[in-house]
């Protein structure tokens, strides 16, 4: 029965292109948190050994303290000190640092946004598992049977457990071979102590045991919490209203963990689903509560909690499924959804009355639109999609608030505009001012040990001298400018002097892949919506296609439907980009030589205009492409999911194989493509839109014969 | 106007699904019957384009003599075709108004004539009064009346409807069969269907399709005639039932309150196919296309 109830939820098509969306977004975040490589030097043995000894000797001085206080050695304080000594003395005899520089795992073990993905899919997962029988009306036939209570209830219960460790182990193995891939792992088997952020834990634990720790603490929290959202589906039967459970559930243990911000050693911080998911801070050291009087660590205290939890669920999912399976009435939500339903069938009704019937041919780009975006609902995903898009940019784009991002808008201010003479004389009388500082610097040293000066005057030349070194750094980068303007201008092109911080944000932004899982979503059910059925007898292309303009004009309307919504989906997006950053960056003169912004070279004689119109140009040309490369291949496949996984293979694995080095993919790497910036600036833009182009134009013209045929 | 099919074959692997199949057709309901796996989806979705045949070909003559092949004429052969799938994927946020609005661009019908002809069969497919709702919230009879109008729309020459009645009830069913028989009047209508009462007195002729090859193609009063003398009412005891159905094939079993014959208190009536008289107190009945359909695909049929 737990195979047929794996079956029954598997053979949702949605679940799978959930999947798809999510693992593609886990395998770009993925690929940004670990593009850099960072061996991490362990402590010495003698540094950890004496670090841990503090640990200890702060507990012996705590309990020296509440002897003094007359507290008693039963009293959980005291019990907790001892504990503390125990598990530190352990780990001070067993652990042994290694020597080699450690590679991948800290990163690994950081990224945490798996989660956020793992639990995402666990909602639509098991939100399912009840619900559907009783939408598609089975529940009534089920309820009747032999096996259909109970057995199937404990059955239900069974495959939901195995798919949310299922998703657990593919997101999880995706998210490792992603890092081993990008930056590789060094050995594992060596103290988890040598990972700097785990230096003060008390469990010995080589680095692979604790990969599985994590993997068992994810697993754990997967399967408690979808047998919390399907609890929730027996009570609601409802689909939007077990999402927002579960996001609610979700949202509230995201909150907990993000409790670290606010105060670390809250222990609701660490007793949530997430942290037991990440793993990191309930081992970073040793926690405990106080059970009765008795020391209980973090990690048996939660396993326990779980274990509990998963018994009372369970139950009531039992009790709910054996005793009946209608929802739960709330007789004033009923209440305000049919006044809802009635106000609108009244509006609905005055409208038809006022207008009658309206019965005319429809547009064929309107209604191709339409389809895309209501057909397939996902006007709603991209609606989320935008949102996150929103926050995401107002998280990223934050301008710096340092000293010395200052000092060279100071600089930058003072010499805006083309090199003149003048600007020559200031940058040679600044040099000398610095270097008079500098040099005054042993002088003035040896006049306050001289006492010729003052302990006032020294410390405010000093404090001075500080100033002047930190704008000894910033001015070394404004005479770099300066060099690299007097050699653009030997090669008869112009470079100006621009406060460029956030001209170089704007055109150096990263990959955006909300916009690209939006693409990814939307286009790939171009075609793919004339084929969903709910029969086996085939969707609405049979009749379509025999229709006078079912064939040619339709799918003329379809790719031009494509290019359309992809161009503004890019130009939102990129818009959103552009809005939060002249917000919230000073961008000043648009009319200097694109030269002018520090990075970008090879413009040419554009202005900083001009090359904002191309990149945002470009930007929307890849767009559309991704957009036609996938109506292309839904035409092809004429499934949403095989066209996702075809495209996502096609741009992304190009483009993890250039990120690995391997050279014969630079130039197809749609990544670089879509950010455009660099790959332009190294001409090697038209060799990649050129490759795309044909790509495109292929794809097209086989999916134009197999939809005309 | 003629639609001339000629030795069409089509394959699935080893499958032959339809083997030479040959017919000819002029304005008329012709109506296809066969059990499941007969091939009348496939000859259905050859003759509306949406499959390849591996071999034969499909021949139009218009009203001037003219003789196209139809994969020749591409959209001038769509232009004349409505086609009524059995399962379709209707797009459910679409009102109905709003998707016959969009067939009608489909179908190219002029817009000064979308507005009267859509109001005209939604009215005939008893729909009018739901055009402002959506597809979504249509039942499945609505739906499928629905699929019917959007067929019917554009006035083509060639109608094919795969099971034009499946989900309807009686009522809307005998609605539903007098109007496609009075649209018919100057079309060639295909109809693939396996409630051979919706056909019987509507068909001009009967196509019996049998794993992909023609059994019979005939009027369905030349059908009947062939098994005149065959299809019997025999007046049973309840018990004697399941004797008879071992030994003859019995296509109904009528239950009566009483005993329909006093001597031998028989309290049933079976109607029998039997090339002889089945019994002595059996009585010959008038045949109907349905014993005819029994009579060709019997074999198919086991007692329940």
């Amino acid at each position: 029965m737990m195979r047929a109830e794996i079956r029954k939820i598997a053979g949702y098509r949605f679940l799978w292109i959930l999947m798809a969306v999510l693992l593609v977004l886990n395998f770009l975040l993925c690929m940004e948190s670990a593009s850099q490589p960072e061996p991490t030097q362990p402590r010495e043995q003698t540094r950890y050994l004496a670090a841990v000894e503090s640990v200890i000797d702060g507990a012996y001085r705590n309990l020296s303290e509440f002897t003094a206080m007359g507290i008693g050695t039963d009293a959980y304080p005291y019990a907790y000190q001892i504990r503390v000594i125990s598990l530190y003395e352990y780990a001070k005899e067993s652990v042994t640092m290694p020597t080699e520089p450690i590679t991948g795992w800290q990163a690994y073990f950081e990224y945490d946004a798996v989660n956020i993905f793992i639990f995402v899919m666990l909602i639509a997962v098991s939100a399912f598992v009840f619900t559907q029988e009783e939408k598609s009306g089975f529940m009534a036939i089920l309820r009747t049977t032999h096996g259909g209570r109970t057995k199937t209830a404990f059955a239900k219960i069974a495959a939901l457990l195995l798919m949310s460790t299922a998703v657990v182990l593919i997101f999880t193995a995706e998210t490792w071979i992603i890092f081993a891939a990008r930056v590789g792992f060094s050995d594992a088997d060596v103290p988890l102590q040598a990972l700097p952020f785990f230096t003060r834990t008390p469990y010995v634990w080589s680095v692979g045991e604790y990969l599985a720790v994590t993997v068992i603490g994810k697993m754990a929290a997967g399967m408690i919490f979808s047998v919390a959202v399907a609890a929730i589906s027996l009570f609601v039967y409802n689909y939007p209203l077990i999402y927002a459970g579960g996001m609610g559930i979700f949202g509230a243990n995201y909150l907990l963990y993000a409790l670290q911000y606010q105060d670390s050693e809250h222990p609701l911080k660490h007793l949530n689903l997430l942290a037991l998911a990440t793993g990191n801070t309930l081992v970073q050291r040793y926690r405990a509560l106080n059970v009765f009087g008795n020391v209980v660590g973090y990690i048996p205290f939660l396993l326990s909690m779980i274990l509990v939890l998963f018994v009372i669920l369970s139950g009531i999912i039992l009790f709910k499924f054996h005793g009946g399976g209608h929802a739960v009435q709330i007789p004033w939500l009923n209440r305000a959804a049919a006044a809802i339903r009635r106000g609108i069938d009244m509006m609905c009704q005055k409208s038809y009355a006022r207008r009658g019937i309206r019965i005319r041919p429809s547009g064929f780009l309107g209604t191709e639109m339409r389809k895309l975006l209501l057909s397939t609902r996902m006007i709603w995903v991209l609606a989320a999609l935008l949102l996150l898009k929103g926050y995401l940019s107002v998280q990223l784009y934050t301008p710096p608030q340092s000293y010395t991002d200052a000092v060279y808008r100071e600089y930058m201010d003072a010499l805006a505009g083309p090199m003149t003479e003048e600007k020559r004389q200031y940058l040679s009388d600044e040099r000398a001012q610095i270097n008079e500082y500098m040099d005054r610097a042993s002088e003035m040293e040896r006049a306050y040990y001289a006492e010729e000066i003052t302990r006032r005057e020294y410390t405010e030349f000093v404090q001075e001298y500080n100033r002047m070194t930190a704008r000894e750094a910033v001015f070394a980068l404004v005479e770099d400018r300066a060099d690299f303007i007097d050699a653009m201008a030997a090669e008869g092109y112009e470079a100006w002097f621009v406060y460029d911080t956030g001209w170089k944000t704007l055109f150096l932004t990263g990959f955006d892949w909300t916009l690209y899982a939006a693409i990814l979503v939307l286009f790939s059910a171009t075609f793919a919506v004339e084929y969903t059925s709910q029969t086996s007898g085939g969707g609405f292309a049979q009749i379509l296609r025999t229709t006078k303009h079912g064939r040619e004009r339709t799918s003329r309307s379809k790719y031009m439907a494509a290019i359309l919504l992809s161009a503004a989906l890019a130009a939102v997006w990129n818009a959103i980009d552009a809005a939060r950053i002249f917000s919230v960056y000073h961008m000043p003169m648009w009319g200097a030589p694109a030269a002018s912004v520090n990075q970008i070279t090879g413009a040419g004689h554009w202005t900083i205009l001009h090359l904002l119109l191309a990149v945002y140009g470009l930007r929307i040309v890849a767009c559309v492409l991704l957009a036609l490369l996938l109506a292309a291949f839904s035409c092809i496949m004429k499934k949403s999911i095989s066209a996702i996984a075809a495209v996502a293979a096609l741009t992304l694995v190009p483009a993890l194989l250039a990120g690995l080095g391997v050279t014969a993919f630079f130039r197809m790497d749609y990544i670089s493509f879509m950010r455009v910036t660099e790959m332009m600036l190294q001409g090697e833009y038209g060799n990649y839109l050129a490759v795309a182009g044909i790509a495109c134009a292929g794809t097209l013209a086989c999916a134009e014969r197999m939809w005309r045929r | 106007m003629k639609l001339t099919i000629n030795g069409i074959s089509k394959s699935y692997g080893n499958n032959r699904a339809l083997d030479a199949f040959t017919a000819e057709m002029t304005p008329g309901i012709y109506a296809l019957l066969g059990p499941n796996g007969a091939g009348k989806s496939t000859l259905i979705h050859i003759l509306t384009e949406n499959l390849r045949a591996d071999a034969g070909e499909i021949l139009y003559t218009d009203e001037a003599g003219l003789t196209r092949n139809i994969l020749a004429m591409g959209t001038a052969y769509r232009e004349k075709l409505g086609f009524m799938p059995q399962y379709p994927g209707l797009y459910s946020h679409f009102t109905v108004a709003q998707f016959m609005g969009y067939m009608a661009s489909l179908k190219g019908v002029p817009k000064k004539h979308a507005k009267e002809q859509i109001e005209g069969i939604l009215q005939a497919v008893d729909l009018y009064d739901v055009a402002n709702r959506r597809i979504g919230a249509l039942s499945g009879g609505m739906k499928q009346r629905l699929t019917l109008a959007q067929a019917v729309l554009g006035d083509p020459e060639i109608l094919i409807l795969d099971e034009p009645t499946a989900g309807l009830d009686p009522k809307q069913r005998i609605s539903i069969r007098n109007y496609i028989s009075r649209i018919a009047f100057d079309k060639i209508v295909l109809i693939a269907t396996h409630v051979v009462s919706d056909v019987e007195y509507i068909a001009k002729d009967v196509i019996l399709l049998k794993r992909g090859v023609i059994v019979d193609n005939a009027p369905p009063a030349a059908l009947t005639e062939k098994i005149r003398e065959k299809v019997w009412l025999v007046p049973a005891r309840a018990e004697d039932v399941p004797a008879m159905q071992e030994k003859f094939r019995v296509i109904r079993i009528t239950r009566e309150d009483r005993a329909v014959d006093a001597e031998t208190l028989s309290d049933t009536t079976l109607r029998v196919l039997s090339e002889e008289r089945p019994a002595e107190q059996a009585r010959p009945a008038v045949p109907s296309l349905e014993d005819y359909y029994l009579y060709v695909f019997g074999d198919a049929v086991s007692p329940v």
